[in-house]
């Protein structure tokens, strides 16, 4: 199986809590995976000449001056394809006319602002007429195609084989060591694509008319204060100790829930 | 005949005189050339002049530490100087003076008497110290000198065997100091150690000054830090070529006792083994005869001057386990400079590579990210404060005091310790407000991990908000805080009266404006010297006059003041938390045992945070701020 050309999508990120703009770390994740894929290939076969080097493509779709895609640079791209669009425009079509002619599409699994609907690759494959593989942890070249190891629930994994050209979305738990350096930052380029002839259309649903608001209070878990000091804490969590509670095995539903009842109301965690 | 053979043997001495002195003049050349393949620094004739003064008081002052060693070296040293200099006139420009030879014989004996205690020491030599070649020593030295002796005897018993048998102890001593120092051996510390005093990359240390703030790199000039031996300033190169062995680093080193792979002494000889060759021959570190760094096998490290350090010169985990705590630094006899060099090669990893180990990546992510340590909201740094009426800094409303809490306002333990401190500035009516969600962090822990780049930041933006505010004076509780504030933001154009709070109290005690009861605590008491207030900024007085003035009694510990043992909390070392066979912690809070404390004084958050981590039974942990508090006249309100 030959690949050629790889390509990774990466949004502008923006941390939940300053609303700094970063890089969102799962897209991080993909371009991680999309250069060590590079680097692998291109070491097996080292005399290949340079139109013959596989090579990977970083693409954003958005503002070319958002400060989050430094954080991209410094985590290894050399350079960053912009496709200038503002936030109405619809990203799916801009990034089908760029991306035809490309082997392997790697993408995270949901941006951290905008629309936020992880529906990106879904969109692009279809449009592309891809195959489209989700909750990929790693993926590998083999001579039947393109070898995915898939997450599932519960620590369970599924190795799937899929024919190229195909898009395929990374998730979140991807084992990838990502390292950020000052000095990729600053040799890195970020450069507006200009091979870009497409006029970008508007968005229909357009997600800047969606009302916001904040989440609503999350339920809260009932637990037993602790009245340990951190020193104990501490000891109780280095040594192992018995750490309370009793198990009740006998008696019939109603005493069971009476030990239940008792032990909410001695910690006052109900009032009635 | 006797006269001839006299005239004779006295020629032979002026040639062997000529011929060291030659050897040494090629050999001095060499070792320059290797020097100068470092980059440029700031280089003046006139320093040469400055030597004298610095060995005799500054680096004295460090040997004399060691009575025993100092006067040996005094003796050895004072007496081989004093032997050259007559032997250059009475020898090299053929004197043959009977006086000068009289002088000639009391130099040595002093020199051999030097030799013989150090011989004496060497017999039972404690471990820090390098054998090999150092061992050699006493034995070359004393053949020298013994060589002279025989030769500067008033009486005529130059008969052939014995004059053949003075000359080649003679040769055998001239071996060493000429031809050693040129072939790097141990006699090198000599010229290099004179040299270094001249050109040390800290002149301000030589002023009586500390000078503990690291020095900026030029990112924009695509300054990286270090990652081969040429990297380094020349002068730096010249330090380490300096290096007796002593090992009194290594002593002194918390992750070398430990047992983290560090050992202060073996980094720098191995950057010696880097800086003395060429890219040809892959010199090891074989035939170094020290302790290794703990876990690490001796003899299969190479490097020379063009090529990277890590990882086959010296493991990347060796520089992630130095917690900057600059005990080295304070014992080293030499004055060298162990942090910069460890701090210059952090900066490379991490600049170029990132490769910072343990939670070191997620925790610049979130320096850069949130401006705090631990990724918080910046806007939540002091509701530890919400409850106290202290005012919050506006532009436009001068106050004499800011408060600058740290990431310490963070932690729940730590914030008790900064209530306290309000309490204290509260009932001593200061002027002060806390900085609110305008504080960054100061950028210390990018900085000491080699992110210049994050700290270069934070640092930039800091100033910038200062710049806006109007305030007399900054106050902290945080050494580390203190320290980028006071020592390290001026390089970058921000000079601010910075104090830390014990200096403050102190003060305030002094002065009267705080009044305090004697306290009711009965528990045996010691201090911890944090590294960054006492080595950093040489604060060692004021945290012991405020315990005193409560009418504490301070047990002290065996590494205390200036000489301070670390908690282990400093230089992000916590963060790579490279494994060792105990925690530094718990080395520390060892020390508090063995004398018995129940209770140990502090005043860091990082020093509260590590000592406090000590599982099983311990002294407790409490700042000063806190055992002031306690002492406060219950029956003063403070002034709202
Ligand atoms: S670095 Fe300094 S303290 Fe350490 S062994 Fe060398 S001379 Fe001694
Ligand atoms: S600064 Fe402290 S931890 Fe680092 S090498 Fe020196 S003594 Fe060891």
């Amino acid at each position: 199986m030959i690949i050629k050309k790889i390509a990774a999508l990466v949004s502008a990120g923006r941390h939940p809590v300053s609303g700094e703009a970063r890089h969102c770390r799962n897209d991080s994740l993909a371009m991680g995976i999309g250069l060590a894929l590079t680097k692998k290939i291109n070491a097996i076969s080292p005399n290949a000449g340079s139109t013959n080097k596989t090579s990977l493509r970083v693409m954003h779709a958005g503002n070319p001056d958002n400060a989050a895609l430094k954080d991209y640079l410094a985590l290894g791209a050399k350079n960053i394809d912009v496709i200038a669009l503002t936030a109405e425009c619809n990203i799916i079509d801009s990034l089908a006319n760029e991306l035809t002619n490309t082997d392997l599409i790697l993408t995270g699994s949901r941006a951290e602002n905008g629309q936020d609907s992880g529906l990106v690759p879904y969109l692009l494959a279809e449009k592309l007429s891809f195959s489209l593989v989700a909750n990929a942890l790693e993926v590998e070249l083999t001579p039947e195609g393109l070898e995915v190891l898939q997450f599932l629930p519960k620590g369970k994994r599924r190795s799937v084989i899929v024919q190229l050209p195909a898009v395929v979305v990374i998730h979140p738990l991807a084992p990838v060591e990502l390292r950020h350096a000052y000095a990729q930052q600053v040799t890195g380029n970020i450069s507006q694509h200009p091979s870009l002839r497409f006029t970008p259309v508007m968005d229909q649903d357009n997600g800047l008319q969606w009302q916001k608001q904040s989440i609503l209070r999350k339920p809260i878990k009932l637990k037993a204060r602790e009245n340990k000091s951190g020193h104990a804490r501490m000891l109780s969590a280095t040594v192992s100790e018995n750490k309370g509670g009793a198990v009740v095995i006998d008696g019939n539903s109603v005493e069971k829930a009476q030990v239940i009842l008792r032990y909410l109301r001695e910690h006052r965690l109900i009032n009635f | 005949m006797q006269m001839l053979n006299y005239t004779g043997f006295n020629y032979s001495v002026t040639a062997l005189f000529w011929l060291a002195s030659a050897a040494l003049t090629i050999g001095l050349w060499r070792r320059t050339q290797l020097w100068r393949a470092g980059q440029p620094a700031a280089f003046l004739w006139l320093n040469l002049l400055a030597i004298p003064k610095r060995y005799f008081v500054d680096l004295h002052h460090v040997v004399s530490r060691e009575p025993y060693i100092a006067r040996t070296h005094v003796a050895t040293a004072g007496g081989a100087v004093a032997t050259l200099a007559l032997v250059a006139v009475n020898y090299g420009l053929m004197m043959y003076s009977a006086a000068l030879n009289w002088a000639i014989l009391s130099a040595t004996t002093i020199m051999l008497g030097g030799v013989f205690f150090i011989w004496l020491r060497r017999r039972n030599a404690p471990a820090r110290l390098s054998r090999g070649a150092w061992s050699r020593l006493p034995y070359t030295l004393a053949a020298f000198a013994i060589g002279l002796l025989i030769i500067s005897l008033p009486v005529p018993i130059i008969s052939g065997s014995v004059a053949l048998l003075a000359l080649l102890l003679l040769l055998a001593g001239s071996a060493e100091l000429a031809l050693g120092i040129g072939l790097g051996g141990p006699m090198k510390h000599a010229i290099a150690g004179l040299l270094h005093l001249a050109f040390h990359p800290r002149q301000e240390r030589f002023s009586g000054k500390l000078s503990t703030a690291l020095k900026p790199l030029m990112l924009e000039n695509g300054q990286y830090g270090v990652s081969k031996p040429s990297d380094f300033k020349w002068n730096q190169l010249l330090g380490f070529d300096a290096c007796v062995q002593c090992g009194k680093c290594e002593a002194a080193c918390p992750a070398f006792a430990a047992g983290q792979p560090l050992n202060p002494k073996k980094l720098i000889q191995d950057l010696v083994i880097g800086l003395s060759n060429d890219e040809k021959s892959g010199a090891t570190d074989a035939s170094f005869a020290g302790s290794p760094y703990p876990g690490v096998a001796v003899g299969d490290h190479s490097g020379s001057i063009h090529a990277p350090i890590i990882p086959l010169l010296i493991p990347a985990e060796t520089l992630w386990s130095c917690t900057t705590c600059r005990a080295c630094v304070q014992e080293c006899p030499m004055l060298i400079e162990h942090v910069d060099a460890i701090v210059d090669m952090r900066r490379n990893l991490t600049l170029t590579q990132g490769s910072a180990p343990g939670k070191a990546p997620q925790t610049l992510e979130n320096l850069r990210e949130t401006s705090t340590v631990g990724g918080y909201d910046r806007n939540a740094r002091y509701h530890w404060a919400v409850d106290l009426d202290v005012k919050t800094i506006q532009k436009n409303s001068p106050v004499d005091i800011l408060l600058v809490a740290g990431e310490g306002a963070f932690d729940m333990r730590y914030q008790r310790s900064l209530r306290a401190l309000v309490k204290l500035l509260k009932a001593a009516n200061l002027d002060f407000a806390i900085m609110g969600a305008l504080e960054r962090d100061t950028g210390d822990t990018a900085r000491r991990l080699g992110d210049e780049a994050t700290f270069q930041m934070l640092a930039k933006q800091n100033i910038e908000t200062f710049n806006s505010l109007t305030f007399k004076r900054i106050v902290t509780a945080d050494p580390h805080v203190m320290h980028s504030l006071k020592n390290e933001y001026p390089a970058f154009g921000g000079h601010y009266q910075v104090l830390h709070h014990t200096t403050l109290l102190a003060e305030l005690v002094s002065s009267g404006q705080l009044k305090l009861e004697k306290s009711t605590e009965t528990r045996k008491l010691t201090y911890h010297d944090p590294c960054y207030l006492g080595r950093y900024n040489g604060e060692t007085e004021a945290p012991r006059t405020l315990l005193k003035s409560i009418g504490l009694q301070i047990n002290e510990m065996e590494r205390s003041g200036l000489r301070g043992r670390c908690c282990g909390g400093g230089g992000g070392a916590p963060l790579t938390d490279i494994p060792g066979k105990q925690r530094i912690p718990d080395i520390r809070i060892q020390d508090a045992r063995s004398i018995d404390a129940e209770l140990v004084a502090v005043a860091c958050p990082q020093c509260t945070s590590m000592l406090e981590g000590v599982v099983g039974k311990r002294p407790d942990v409490l700042d000063i701020a806190e055992l002031l508090a306690s002492a406060l006249d219950q029956n003063v309100e403070p002034a709202r």
